[in-house]
């Protein structure tokens, strides 16, 4: 086991958390944004002018997988893979990027799919009455909250780890 | 700046004048009229009769409308929307035959749904007889005679040849014909001796034989395919004609849509009708009018009759007045926001002032980049000035406009700049901060490298605005309601906030001398709350308890202020996905020859589309941190807007004179 993760090396580990934040980021909000827009579909069949409005409402649960993405990006950047020339991580600074992608992962996740959830439900505000548009962002971005967060510590652990 | 004062009145006016009197009340436009109408209910039925006469007027057009939309011209966006003064609207609706119209649209639908209806049944008469093109027997002669049946059908290719097998053996007195083959489907035609037919449908159920039931037609069967397939032409060009003259009617849209207005507003007036109280000779009207426009409404009246009478009248029990709200030109978009979370009650303050300066500037650090602050205010300077807008669009474009101006600001200390970065920026851009890092001219702060700078400023923001929202509760109520009780429930949490606003900073070190002062001041505070918190229970140690208890307060406000911290979050969003768009910038300009065709593209595309998703997240972070941290500590909610009786456009937009 432990020759295993020797031989893998810091550098794997620390590629592992990126790809950790941004699939489950993105799949959090594919999933998010799929339940808003087939609920938007519904609606738009009915009333096709609220096409710009149930657009909007159907982004809100994408965030999440740019948080994901985000947090990816700043492992390349942070490691020099962008760059060409990759620093020699340790194992166990490897370990620690890993790591620190997992609160955004994790918290995009579940919040991209229960914000998916209830920007749905607000696709039936929409639905009913136009102006209850912003009630319905609002309620949404209650959710995306955790996702934000998340992304904070996230980003915050990827800046501050001694490379 | 404020909630304006309404007060409820009773006018009584007398009946001779009731159309222009309404005319009046809506050209007025600040009055909402209440039902009274069960007090003193209508009996004559004429009012009823206008009422449905209208309703039907309005939704003649409004379908017309609906009809022709698709086969409109759509006007420009430079065009704009129709602009026309009262009196031409007016004009249009008396002289404009949109009766005609209407008809000829019904018409039109009617001719579209027959012949739809029509091709339907032709396309699917069509799909069943079409494989039997071929076949030369006439349709007559598919009946049968008096010892012979016909049986025409389908079934499944692979099976066929046992089918036709299996057919002919249960009696020699059976022809099978194959009449087509199809990949999927075989269609036979059979004959055969009438006493054998039970058994010939056995064995032809076994096979999941469909049978097809022949036309009750004269002559090959290929005449009648052709007169379904004339039909459908028939009916094909029918539609065309009908989607033409839709199109030629379609011309007259904007006159529709004025009338479509027009009838509108006679529609909201007699609805209003419905609701006046009647007596033989006078009808009465009570309902809700700002304070301040009650004699604009009198010398309107005045200068019609002289017989009305009008009084101030006490709200019914539990009646809650409807609230405007009223806001300097400079504040008023931010009504945008204040509606969108929904009025406060008539008895507390209107937040609207309040939120602006931290809106707009929550609004900047979510964004902080200076240059997309200055696309967005470009972008919405534009648009107000060469669009015409909807009151509700103006207001929330003007709103963006204004973020605009403090993301350029706050953008440039933070040295947002298309999410650039400094180190790799030519000399005359930059300079050397004191810590030796290369900064945008302008630049304070770098989020990157110095985050927890950026989080506290986020925090402390948190903290003050929290701060103004528990004096503003407790100034409200020391000025509108019980002194005592005000100082007690609000003022000991207005002074423990304070408290530990100044520890805070002594702890830091910024105010020297002062340390010992700020613990002592918390600890004051504590016991205040201690002893205020639970006056309302009778039993000394309960009540001591749920003071003690009430300190667990403190947690709600804490979290209340960590909940700002997101504005370093999307911040350092927006800084990040503006950086990650760069460097594929810089990888795509990489590419030999054509690589730069790429770079400009994805620039242009990746900053487009960071500027939308972040103004976007921007405006619903800044405004939640109003609605759920600010809002919650000074007001409710639930006021009842005021809904005076106006002209209402849909469509169109009124000239003023």
């Amino acid at each position: 086991m432990q020759e295993f993760f020797t031989q893998m090396g810091g550098p794997a580990l620390a590629i592992a958390g990126a790809a950790v934040a941004v699939i489950l980021g993105g799949i959090g909000s594919s999933i998010g944004v799929g339940l808003a827009g087939q609920a938007g579909a519904g609606v738009v069949t009915e009333q096709p002018e609220k096409f710009g409005k149930v657009l909007v409402l159907e982004a809100l649960p994408g965030t999440q997988g740019i948080y994901g993405f985000l947090v990816g990006f700043l492992i390349l950047l942070m490691t020099g893979i962008l760059t060409g020339d990759m620093k020699d991580l340790s194992i166990a600074q490897g370990w620690q990027l890993f790591f620190a992608c997992w609160p955004c992962g994790i918290a995009c996740l579940f919040s991209g799919i229960h914000q998916g959830k209830v920007a749905a439900g607000g696709m039936n505000m929409v639905a009913k009455d136009e102006s209850q548009m912003g009630k319905a962002m609002v309620l949404a971005a209650m959710v995306e909250t955790y996702a934000v967060l998340g992304f904070l510590i996230s980003a915050l652990l990827v800046f501050f780890i001694k490379l | 700046m404020a909630i304006a004062p309404v007060q409820k009145i009773q006018l009584a006016v007398a009946k001779s004048h009731k159309k222009k009197f309404l005319e009046l009340l809506q050209d007025f436009g600040s009055f909402q009229v209440d039902d009274f109408s069960e007090q003193l209910p209508s009996t004559d039925n004429e009012a009823l009769k206008e009422n449905q006469h209208a309703e039907l007027n309005f939704a003649n057009i409004e379908f017309a409308i609906k009809i022709l939309t698709p086969h409109a011209k759509k006007r420009g966006l430079l065009e704009g929307p129709i602009v026309l003064s009262d009196e031409e609207i007016a004009e249009k609706a008396k002289n404009f035959d949109y009766d005609a119209i209407v008809k000829k649209c019904y018409e039109i639908e009617g001719q579209i749904t027959t012949a739809k209806n029509e091709l339907t049944a032709a396309n699917n008469e069509l799909a069943t007889y079409k494989p039997w093109e071929k076949l030369k027997a006439g349709l007559q002669n598919l009946k049968g005679t008096k010892t012979t049946g016909v049986i025409l059908g389908a079934l499944k290719t692979q099976v066929a040849e046992n089918a036709i097998l299996e057919i002919e053996n249960v009696s020699p007195l059976t022809s099978v014909e194959k009449v087509k083959e199809e990949a999927v489907n075989s269609y036979l035609i059979i004959v055969f001796d009438k006493e054998v037919e039970k058994d010939i449908r056995k064995t032809l159920s076994e096979f999941k034989f469909a049978e097809t039931e022949a036309p009750a037609e004269h002559g090959p069967i290929k005449d009648y395919i052709n007169k379904i397939e004339e039909n459908i032409e028939k009916n094909e060009s029918n539609l065309k004609k009908a989607d033409e003259e839709l199109k030629k009617l379609a011309l007259h849209m904007d006159d529709l849509k004025a009338v479509h207005d027009y009838m509108g507003w006679q529609k909201e007036k007699i609805e209003a009708i419905q609701k006046f109280g009647n007596t033989q000779k006078v009808f009465i009207i009570s309902g809700w009018i700002e304070t301040k426009k009650r004699p604009q409404l009198e010398e309107a009246l005045n200068n019609e009759t002289n017989e009305f009478s009008i009084m101030e009248i006490q709200p019914d029990e539990g009646e809650a007045p409807p609230v405007i709200i009223k806001n300097s030109n400079f504040t008023s978009p931010f009504e945008t926001l204040t509606f969108m979370y929904g009025l406060p009650k008539h008895d507390e303050m209107d937040p609207t002032p309040y939120l602006s300066i931290f809106f707009v500037v929550f609004f900047a650090l979510c964004l902080t980049d200076a240059a997309y602050g200055i696309v967005l205010f470009a972008c919405t300077a534009l648009a107000l000035k060469f669009m015409k807008m909807g009151d509700g669009m103006k207001r929330l474009v003007k709103l963006l406009m204004y973020c605009g101006i403090t993301t350029a600001v706050i953008g440039a200390i933070f040295g947002g700049w298309f999410g650039l970065e400094a180190k790799n920026m030519p000399d005359f851009m930059t300079y050397t901060a004191a810590n030796g890092e290369k900064m945008f001219f302008l630049q304070q702060i770098n989020a990157v490298t110095n985050p927890l700078a950026v989080l506290i400023l986020a925090l402390g923001l948190g903290f003050l605005q929290i701060v103004v929202g528990v004096y503003m509760k407790f100034i409200h109520n020391f000025r509108h309601g019980s002194k005592k009780d005000a100082i007690m429930d609000t003022g000991t949490w207005a002074f423990m906030l304070t408290g530990i606003g100044f520890y805070i900073l002594a702890a830091a070190g910024l105010l020297p001398g002062l340390a010992e002062l700020a613990k002592w001041w918390v600890l004051i505070a504590a016991v205040g709350l201690i002893l205020t918190q639970g006056r309302d229970k009778k039993n000394i140690i309960a009540r001591l308890l749920s003071g003690v208890l009430s300190l667990y307060g403190l947690v709600g406000y804490m979290s209340d202020v960590l909940s700002y911290s997101r504005l370093l979050a999307l911040g350092l969003a927006t800084t990040i996905i503006g950086l990650a768009v760069n460097v594929i910038t810089g990888l795509a300009g990489n590419l030999p020859y054509i690589g730069w065709i790429f770079a400009i593209v994805i620039f242009i595309g990746g900053h487009i589309f960071n500027l939308v998703i972040n103004t976007l997240g921007s405006f619903i972070h800044a405004g939640r941190l109003q609605f759920v941290e600010f809002f919650s500590k000074f007001m409710e909610g639930g006021g009842k807007e005021f809904k005076p009786l106006t002209k209402k456009n849909k469509y169109v937009f009124i000239k003023n004179n």
